[in-house]
């Protein structure tokens, strides 16, 4: 009687062997030989970055009634680590010779950064803001901003703001107007001159079971072009929308607003420097090399703009009632 | 690419010579030397800094200029073979520096990615007892240029709805010179041997060569981590030492 064996013989199971070895043995030998041993490198220098924006809000339906203000979050980033930098001069100068300084705010988390969400750090740095009447400085004005730090460095850049642009066609009362529920709004404008980009934003309120957090439901959109001069309000914001759970928000809001939710909306024509700096740049291995425009003792960015505001409620006209306080935003889109 | 509106088209002007001859008793040894000079003008790259509103400027022109010499010793006739070349080579790009984000943007000169300076190989084949052929090849090459990040910070959003900083961040990154820093020099040593056998049939030739004898690690990209109090470089290198076996078989 002959031995018990295995169904397969020794060659075949030497063959296995091998093909199951072979390329593991090859992985792990380019795997470990492809790493390169970490080597400790010089720490960078401090690194000054300043984040300058100066926008001109103008009334939707009369932009001659406006109003500036700038905001600098100035940030000393050392040994990998951020830090405020007080006590720096920060100003803005236009082409007519005025000078606009903006002061230190005393507690920059609650005087210059929007709400913290959770598993958001907050900001770390100095925050000066100033605000002045919309003659201060013109659109279209050359603008020079100049921060002098504390130890003397100084940082520089240049903007020229965008020209003025307001909404076509739409009806306000006090900057509030009303959208039948269920519809859609759509927003044109003629294309102001020296923008480079729009920058809208939404933020809803009244969603029900739709959008159940605690904070508006916040839908910003870049329009990375001037010649498309117009957006429909809310199909047109909800592309950074990304969450696929959300498939029931998606649907109504590409068709508009549910009956009972409110909406801000601003749109904003920004300048080359807010173009370029919010575009992605050069993609490296440990982050972005976005495009600066302040320049000098540090980096950073100086970006002007021209924006207006609306603020929408969703709800049919009352039939009863001949008197709404608000009206239509306009037709339907 | 094809040229057009908005893409440069290229233009050389090459000037190049050289002299070859065979030397040596029975014209054992082949050698050639070469010198070149090229001028380029409409390479494209990429404006980072483009006009979303212009299609024309996605591309931008600029020029190029490389010169350089290639010398070839080669011997095809008795026991040993083989060849050793050395190629001498210095390249230069001129673009508009559009990611330094000045307006108009700065000239900036640098090296491409493929400013090898020396490029050295030596082949050589032998005939070794038992009818064993044995091959060898080194290369050396001076480093490639690559622009080293300096260092990171935090990118913050400015919101147009209420005008304040949105805490939402991206990391950005600073960058030193253009391709101003050098990988190190990388050399490798290749060895193979072969046997054939002649069959009624065909030709069967068994063989074993090994990759990179020595095990150098070729620096083929470094990454930069920033994000540890001391920070620190690491990196993927080219194939390790690679032993393989073979067969080969014609008929």
């Amino acid at each position: 009687m002959r031995p018990n064996r295995s169904s397969r013989s020794a060659p075949a199971r030497r063959a296995e062997i091998f093909r199951a070895v072979c390329p593991t043995m090859s992985a792990l030998l380019l795997v470990g030989g492809c790493e390169l041993a970490e080597v400790e490198i010089e720490r960078a220098p401090d690194l000054v970055v300043a984040g300058v924006t100066m926008v001109l809000t103008v009334d939707a339906l009369n932009p001659s009634q406006a109003q500036m203000s700038a905001l600098a979050l100035v940030t000393r980033n050392r040994h990998q680590n951020s830090y405020e930098e007080p006590g720096a001069t920060v100003r803005i100068v236009g082409e007519s010779g005025r000078s606009l300084t903006l002061s230190e705010a005393p507690d920059p988390l609650s005087t210059c950064v929007t709400r913290l969400s959770a598993g958001n750090r907050p900001p770390v740095g100095s925050c000066y803001i100033a605000s002045a009447p919309a003659t201060f400085f013109l659109p279209g004005e050359q603008l020079t901003l100049l921060v002098t730090l504390a130890d003397g460095g100084l940082l520089r850049g240049e903007s020229r703001i965008p020209g003025v642009f307001t909404p076509s066609g739409l009806s306000l009362k006090d900057g509030q107007c009303r959208l039948n529920p269920d519809t859609s709004y759509r927003f044109d404008w003629a294309r102001p001159a020296g923008s480079w980009a729009y920058i809208a934003e939404s933020r809803l309120t009244g969603l029900g079971e739709l959008w159940t957090s605690d904070e508006p439901l916040f839908l910003p959109v870049t329009v990375p072009s001037t010649d498309s001069t117009e957006l429909v309000f809310p199909r047109d914001f909800i592309f950074k929308l990304v969450d696929l759970m959300r498939w029931e928000l998606h649907r109504v809001l590409r068709v508009g607003l549910p009956a009972g939710a409110t909406a801000e909306v601003a749109v904003g024509a920004v300048d080359r420097n807010w173009a370029i700096w919010i575009r992605n740049g050069q993609i490296d291995l440990p982050g972005e090399a976005r495009i600066p425009s302040v320049f000098g003792d540090g980096t950073g960015w100086f970006g002007t703009a021209v924006r207006w505001k609306v603020s929408m409620e969703s709800r049919a006209a009352d039939p009863y009632d001949a008197g709404d306080p608000l009206p239509l935003c306009g037709p339907a889109a | 690419m094809l040229s057009g509106i908005r893409a440069p088209a290229v233009v050389s002007n090459q000037l190049q010579g050289g002299i070859e001859a065979y030397v040596g008793g029975s014209d054992a040894w082949f050698v050639a030397l070469e010198g070149y000079y090229r001028s380029y003008g409409g390479l494209a790259a990429q404006d980072w800094a483009e006009d979303p509103n212009d299609p024309t400027d996605d591309l931008m022109s600029g020029e190029g200029r490389s010169y350089g010499a290639d010398l070839m010793i080669r011997r095809d006739m008795g026991e040993t073979t083989g060849w050793l070349s050395v190629s001498l080579l210095k390249a230069e790009r001129t673009f508009l520096d559009t990611g330094k984000g000045l307006d108009p943007a700065p000239v900036v000169k640098y090296p491409p990615v493929f400013d090898r300076r020396l490029d050295v190989d030596l082949v050589a084949r032998r005939q070794l007892p038992g009818d064993i052929e044995g091959g060898l090849r080194w290369n050396f090459g001076t480093g490639l240029p690559y622009t080293r990040p300096l260092g990171l910070f935090d990118i913050y959003r400015a919101q147009m709805i209420d005008l304040l900083v949105d805490p939402t961040y991206a990391t950005g990154l600073v960058l030193g010179p253009r391709n101003g820093a050098r990988y190190p020099v990388r050399h490798r040593l290749d060895v193979t041997f072969r046997r054939t056998w002649e069959k009624d049939w065909g030709r069967v030739t068994p063989y074993m060569s090994v990759i990179n004898v020595y095990n150098r690690k070729n620096v083929l990209f470094y990454s930069f981590n920033y994000r540890p109090e001391i920070p620190t470089r690491g990196g993927v290198s080219m194939i390790p030492i690679l032993p393989t076996i073979g067969v080969e078989v014609s008929f």
